[in-house]
Formats: structure tokens, C-alpha cells, sequence
């Protein structure tokens, strides 16, 4: 096996196996910098504790020595932020070095067995708390359970090796009755140096630094922070080096023989046989650290409560969201992403197992892993890119997903899924549709094109060919007339009148039938059209047509509508010409047009107090060429009011009459 | 002064008739040069075809245009007459059934002088001829040549 096989299983064992050769990229883990960057610091992280821990700090107890390892926390450091396979490897190199300056006896094989044991459960234990988020992995609740183990181990393995075994720097402690005493103290300081190393990590951590060295994202106000751990701890150490001096000032050569020996209670051997001086500044330095440990625990709990937020962010969220860790590990899946794809956790443990699943299909997989790598890269720099895919759900769907990579740092990121197969199969319908209405809009427009061509034919020729044969039997009736005047009688003349007037009333039909269909071809041009001047104008002329009439005429003044000025002096023409023929036998007429509202609209009005007609025919008013009077009452061919209608409708309104027969009529129209 | 022509391009037999007839009962003696469709028309103004060597001082006083015309329509005719320098400035009068609105403004568009609409009562088209000939003839001053 190759180191580079080696190192691949070691530290990545659940992330493939070899039958995935296809996905290249999740099984191809070569030596990068990001691994050769955690293994130095794991490494020199190891080493750097092991040269630490040659100077331990030592406090002075009456008999006992307090010793403090500060050294711990970088192999603890490595194993809480980078896994505990680095901090097995981490603490490893550390100890082992310890292990070559142990001075014999099996005893610090049990002890440092036990560090290393310690460093790697801290290690896993964060692992898990960053996948959960439960407290119970909190690095100060799971102390408790190791510690217990611990403290058994301490009592019976470590007892029974310092018994069959004693190191040879210790054969006073080895006898009984001091022993116990002096196992009550080592658990108890075991436990001490436990929290503190845990304390020190977490703090230290905060320490920009630190979280540069080990690729975290900077916290909130992270100079801030800096300014102030970096405060607490020279002061801590300043404390430290005056305590030294003056220790080593005042008590000389009796340094080391301030160990008096008796059997008083722990608290008095700690608390009251320490010189006072000694314990005030041990006081200090603990309070020091701890104003500095508050402080930076505060701008912790911000940044966990971010990550409670986000984590209740993502289960409830609408869109099937997964949380990978480094190792391409599934750690979690929101509840909508099992109703999107029907995978459970249990299913799916691996982003590769996830991948094979939704791509059967290898060159699908392939071409999603390539385009996957840009959308990694792309989202470490925070753009997220948003790529569609045609992927297969549990039940054997397939599902159109877009998939987006949220990358907040090394250890985590967040695969946001939308399911858009809804809105995929919409648009296409719609588009389908779309298109279908698109033809047939087409296809009716074509129609209407030819229809309206061959109606502009028609009225072409009608207006050429069927007017000239008209005007040659009424031009030679009335030459016939003039030129044989002596040869006809009466009766002749009277037929050949009839003959000419027949001609001309079938010339005016058409002429009349011509404008009814320029009207429909017109464009329409709308506009603010005064309506009571040109009503005006139109009665003007009707008066001029018959100046011996009187009739009443009333146009309210200022009538406005929005229209095209020529339809609607047609329109107006042929209701207020109407309403004066029809006014014409009545003793005293009258004609009014007014404006008046109804159901909100404006609506027109011309009422007359003449000829009327019965309402039962109402409906053939507005037909063409249909009359409700008889010819020789009054004249017209009932083309007008077909005209009329033809136009309000052009403009998008109403018309409708009412009358009475010898009671007048009322035409309404809305516009 | 020898009276000049007058040149009426028209299909219709009968309208022909009616419209000299129209002509002489109003007094009007010119001599009406009658031509059947379009391109007849064309060859005679510009003296080509069976016209080749016509007189072309013999100039008429004004062109009566039917616009549905065989071979060249009416508007057809107008427009050549127009874009030629002999006949740019010759009076064109449009004597149609049509009232359309597009015949009207293609027409004036072309440049005609004058559309008169043939109406289907001969009273009034004789009166309308009247006019035509009292203003086109006599008092119109011509073009000078």
C-alpha cells in the first residue's frame, strides 16, 4: 500500500470505496496543500505541547506539587477544530516524544495512553456537536464521562502498574497510607487540568491567530476579541514571572522543601499552608484568566446561537436542504428534502451514495461532477451559481432541481436543492399553449386578411362596374325623353320616369351600402370630440333644408365623448336627421340631445316627440335595409341606423332605442 | 384660334356616348378625342405606335380619366403623364364611378388636377359636365407650351 493509499483510508475511510472509480473527484484524494497544511499543524501542534510540557507550571502545594500542562492545549486545539483523527495524530507525536524522556516504569504508558485517549474523545465529541448541535457533545459535559473512566483507570490500572512497576522517581508516594492520599490529589488535578485545558482551547481559539492557523471564519468583532485575550494573557503572564522571582527571591533553596508532610484535610493543604503571597497572586493569575475567558465565552455563545439559528433555519426550511461535512459526509437532511427525494439519512450516508442514487446513469454523474467543481469553487467565493438537473427521486420520478453550494468554511457546507419540476411542466405547458394560440391567432388573422381583401374587392368593383350600368339606363331614359319627347304619350313618359327613379334610388342604395363598409374599413382615430357643437352644426343644416319648419331643438351645452370626430357626426347625422323626418307631420316637435348618467356610464341621448315605433320590432331597427314605416310616409332606405350601430360598435359601446308608436323615440348609446 | 381637343379615355361605350352627349348639350363643341383604354391613350399623347408622327403640337386642352381602364389602368396613365416633361403640365381631370377614398388620394397623390365622381342621375351628370367644361375650358388658363 502506498502512502498516498495510506493516507487516504486512514483519514478518509467512510468516503468510497473502490468499485466508485467513476466519481472521480470524491475518491480521488490526493495530497492537497489543505491536507499537508492540517497534517503540520497537527504535527508541529504535537510538538510544540511536547517542548510546553517540559516546563509545566508548577503550583506549590504543602506536600503535594500541582503540576499544570499547558502544552495540552495545542494538541487539543487540533483535535476540537480539525477532527480527532488529526488530534490522534496530534497528540500521538506529543506524547510519543514525552514517552522518550519517561524515566521508566509502565506507569506513563497508562498515563499518556490516557492523554492521548482523551485529546481524540474531545475530537470526536466536537465532531459530533457541529453535525447535531446537541448539547450533551458540549467539550464540558463530555469531560464528565471520560473523567469518571479516568478516575477508574487512575485507581485500579494505574495503581496496579505503580505497584508491580514503580517509577523510579517516586518510591515515597509508592507507600501506603500516602498513595491514596496522593491518588485523590491526582484525580482531582487531572480534573482541574482538564477543564483549564479545555477553558485555555476555547479561549485560545477566539485568538484571531489561532483561528487564521486553522482556517476559521474570523468571529464577530475579532480584533476586538484579540485585543482583549491578548490583554488577559500578558497580564496572566506577567503575574506569572513576578510570582517566579519572587518565590524564588524569598524562599531561596528552601523552594523546594516547602512540602511539610502531615495529614490534614485536602482544603487546609491546599488553602491555608500557602504562603500568603503565593496564593494571592495564584488568585490573580486564575482571576485574570477567567475575566478573559468570560469575555471570550460571550462572543462564543453569539456565534453558537448563529449556528442554533441556522440549523432551525434549514429543518424548517421550504427548500430540501443537506449539511456535508469535509469529508463529503451527509451529516444532516431537512424534513423537506425527504419529501422532495424520499431519501433518508439512513439511505443516502455519503454525498456519493446521494449522487449514484439520483444519477444512475454514469455519464449523467460524470457531467454533473465536472460542472459540480466550478460551482465549489464559485461558492467559495461566495457566488453562488444556480444549475438545473434532471435527477431520479426514491420512488423513480424524475425530479428538475437546481442545485446551489453554500461553503461558510472548511468543515461545512450547505446543499440547497429547489425542487422546480412543478414549475418545469408549467412552463412548458404554457409554452405549448402559447404556441398553439400564437398559430392560431395566425391562422385567424390570416382569414381575416382575406376576408377583409376580397370585402375590398367587393366594394371596388361595386363601386366601378355596378354604378355604370345604372347611369346608362337613366343617362339614355332621359335622353330617350328629350330626344323623342313628340313620339311618346303620357303613359310612356310616365314609365320612363319610373324607370329613371328606380335607377336612382338603386344608385343611392349602393352609395349608401359603400359608406356603411368604408365605415367598417376605417381607421379608427380617437379623440376629445365636442359633441354638442357638432350637433349644432348638423341641425343648422337641417333648418337650412327647410326653413318653414319649426321645431323645438334643445342640445345641452358642453357634451363630450372620446371618438373619432367623422364616425360620430355620422352617427349624430343620422339620429338627429332621423329625429327630424320622423318629427315632420307633428303639430309642435321637439328634439332634445343631452347627456345623462346611468349605472355609472355616460350615455348619450336623442329623443323626439315624433312617429316613434312599437317596441315589439325594436330588434329590426338597427338592421340594414329593415323599416319600420312605410315608403311613401317617409322616405329612407334604412341603411342609417345599420350605420349608426356599425360605428358605436367600432368605438366598443351600446346603442338601443325605446318609442312608442305616435309617441317619439329615444336612441341611447354609450360609447 | 382653332379650338383645342379634348381627350377622354374611356372604356364604356355608353358612358362614352352619355358623356359626349353631356358635352354638346351643354354647348361644348370641342373636339373629343376618344380612346379606349390606357395604353391607347399613352401611345396617342406621346405620339408612338399607330401614333408615331401625330401631330404633337395638337395638344389637348384637358384629359377626362376613367380610372378602371383595360391594359394600363387610369392611375397607371397619370403617373406616366406625370413623370414626362411633354405632358407634366397637362391637365388631368379623374371622371370615375368610384368614391373610394384611396382612389381619391392615390389620385391626387399622382397629381391630378381635378376628380369628379360620375353620379347615376344624368341631370346631375350632365350638370356636372356643364361645370367641368366651363371651367377646364374656358376659364382655366392653360399651361404654356
Amino acid at each position: 500500500m502506498s502512502l498516498q493509499s495510506t493516507v487516504n483510508t486512514w483519514l478518509k475511510p467512510r468516503s468510497n470505496n473502490s468499485s466508485d472509480a467513476d466519481v472521480t473527484m470524491y475518491q480521488d484524494f490526493r495530497i492537497s496543500k489543505e491536507l499537508i497544511h492540517k497534517l503540520s499543524i497537527a504535527i508541529a501542534s504535537g510538538l510544540i505541547g511536547f517542548c510546553l510540557n517540559l516546563h509545566p507550571f508548577v503550583f506549590l502545594l504543602p506536600e503535594h506539587q500541582f503540576i499544570f500542562m499547558p502544552g495540552l492545549v495545542f494538541p487539543m486545539m487540533v483535535s476540537l477544530n480539525l477532527g480527532w483523527r488529526y488530534g490522534l495524530l496530534s497528540a500521538t507525536f506529543g506524547v510519543g516524544c514525552q514517552t522518550l524522556w519517561a524515566k521508566g516504569g509502565w506507569e506513563s504508558i497508562v498515563t499518556l495512553v490516557m492523554l492521548v485517549l482523551w485529546i481524540a474523545w474531545h475530537g470526536w465529541c466536537a465532531g459530533r456537536l457541529r453535525s447535531t448541535g446537541e448539547t450533551k457533545w458540549n467539550r464540558y459535559v463530555a469531560e464528565i464521562p471520560f473523567r469518571i473512566f479516568n478516575i477508574i483507570i487512575l485507581y485500579t490500572i494505574f495503581t496496579w502498574t505503580f505497584q508491580f512497576n514503580p517509577p523510579s522517581w517516586a518510591p515515597a508516594i509508592t507507600k501506603e497510607p500516602d498513595a491514596i492520599s496522593h491518588l485523590n490529589i491526582t484525580a482531582l488535578e487531572g480534573t482541574v487540568n482538564g477543564y483549564l485545558i479545555l477553558l485555555l482551547s476555547n479561549v485560545l481559539i477566539i485568538f484571531g491567530p489561532f483561528r487564521k492557523l486553522f482556517r476559521l471564519k474570523e468571529i464577530k468583532e475579532q480584533k476586538r476579541a484579540n485585543y482583549l485575550l491578548g490583554t488577559c494573557f500578558l497580564i496572566a503572564c506577567a503575574f506569572w514571572v513576578i510570582d517566579g522571582i519572587y518565590c524564588s527571591y524569598l524562599l531561596g533553596d528552601s523552594y523546594n522543601s516547602l512540602v511539610p508532610r502531615s495529614h490534614e484535610r485536602l482544603i487546609d493543604k491546599i488553602v491555608f499552608e500557602v504562603p500568603s503571597h503565593a496564593l494571592l497572586e495564584r488568585i490573580s493569575f486564575f482571576a485574570a484568566l477567567l475575566i478573559g475567558a468570560t469575555l471570550s465565552a460571550g462572543y462564543m455563545n453569539k456565534h453558537l446561537q448563529t449556528d442554533k439559528m441556522l440549523r432551525k433555519l434549514v429543518e424548517l426550511s421550504p427548500y430540501p436542504i443537506t449539511t456535508v461535512d469535509c469529508h463529503d459526509r451527509i451529516e444532516n437532511i431537512n424534513p423537506e428534502f425527504v419529501e422532495s427525494f424520499g431519501y433518508t439519512l439512513a439511505d443516502i450516508p455519503t454525498v456519493t451514495e446521494w449522487y449514484r442514487k439520483i444519477f444512475p446513469n454514469i455519464f449523467d454523474r460524470r457531467e454533473f461532477a465536472n460542472s459540480w467543481k466550478e460551482d465549489i469553487e464559485n461558492a467559495k467565493k461566495t457566488k453562488t451559481e444556480q444549475r438545473m438537473y434532471k435527477v431520479l427521486s426514491k420512488d423513480g420520478n424524475m425530479l428538475n432541481i437546481i442545485f446551489r453550494q453554500v461553503v461558510f468554511n472548511e468543515e461545512r457546507k450547505y446543499i440547497i436543492c429547489e425542487n422546480v419540476s412543478e414549475r418545469v411542466r408549467a412552463e412548458q405547458e404554457f409554452r405549448k399553449l402559447n404556441e398553439e394560440l400564437e398559430q392560431r391567432v395566425m391562422q385567424r388573422t390570416a382569414q381575416l386578411e382575406a376576408t377583409n381583401k376580397e370585402l375590398e374587392a367587393f366594394s371596388y368593383s361595386v363601386s366601378h362596374d355596378l354604378r355604370a350600368p345604372l347611369r346608362s339606363i337613366d343617362g339614355f331614359s332621359l335622353a330617350l325623353m328629350e330626344e323623342y319627347e313628340d313620339r311618346l304619350d303620357a303613359e310612356g313618359k310616365d314609365y320612363l320616369g319610373r324607370v329613371r327613379s328606380a335607377s336612382q334610388r338603386m344608385g343611392q342604395i349602393i352609395e349608401d351600402l359603400l359608406s356603411l363598409s368604408r365605415i367598417s374599413r376605417r381607421e379608427l382615430r380617437k379623440e376629445q370630440v365636442d359633441l354638442s357643437a357638432i350637433a349644432e352644426r348638423i341641425v343648422a343644416k337641417l333648418r337650412e333644408s327647410a326653413p318653414d319648419r319649426s321645431t323645438d331643438v334643445v342640445i345641452a351645452p358642453r357634451i363630450t365623448g372620446n371618438c373619432d370626430p367623422n364616425l360620430i357626426e355620422v352617427v349624430l347625422e343620422n339620429l338627429l336627421s332621423n329625429a327630424w323626418k320622423f318629427t315632420s307631420k307633428k303639430e309642435r316637435p321637439w328634439i332634445i340631445f343631452e347627456a345623462i348618467s346611468q349605472n355609472g356610464d355616460k350615455v348619450y341621448r336623442v329623443r323626439d316627440n315624433g312617429a316613434g315605433f312599437d317596441m315589439a320590432y325594436a330588434d329590426k331597427l338597427f338592421g340594414a335595409f329593415q323599416r319600420l314605416h312605410k315608403h311613401t310616409d317617409f322616405e329612407g332606405y334604412g341603411i342609417g341606423l345599420a350605420t349608426v350601430m356599425r360605428i358605436i360598435n367600432r368605438h366598443g359601446g351600446r346603442i338601443w332605442a325605446e318609442g312608442y308608436v305616435d309617441q317619439g323615440a329615444s336612441f341611447y348609446f354609450v360609447l | 384660334m382653332q379650338e383645342r381637343t379634348i381627350l377622354l379615355v374611356e372604356d364604356n361605350p355608353d358612358d362614352e356616348l352619355l358623356a359626349v352627349r353631356a358635352l354638346r348639350k351643354n354647348k361644348i363643341m370641342n373636339k373629343v378625342v376618344v380612346k379606349r383604354d390606357g395604353a391607347e391613350a399613352l401611345e396617342y399623347l406621346f405620339g408612338t405606335g399607330p401614333y408615331e408622327g401625330r401631330d404633337m403640337t395638337d395638344v389637348p386642352q384637358v384629359v377626362l380619366l376613367d380610372l378602371k381602364l383595360p391594359k394600363v389602368d387610369g392611375l397607371e396613365v397619370l403617373k406616366r403623364l406625370r413623370n414626362d416633361e411633354r405632358t407634366k403640365l397637362l391637365p388631368v381631370v379623374i371622371l370615375t364611378s368610384s368614391k373610394e377614398e384611396g382612389d381619391l388620394t392615390a389620385s391626387y397623390r399622382l397629381g391630378a388636377n381635378s376628380y369628379i365622381h360620375k353620379p347615376v342621375d344624368f341631370a346631375q351628370f350632365t350638370e356636372a359636365v356643364r361645370q367641368l367644361g366651363e371651367y377646364w375650358l374656358i376659364l382655366n388658363e392653360s399651361p404654356p407650351k
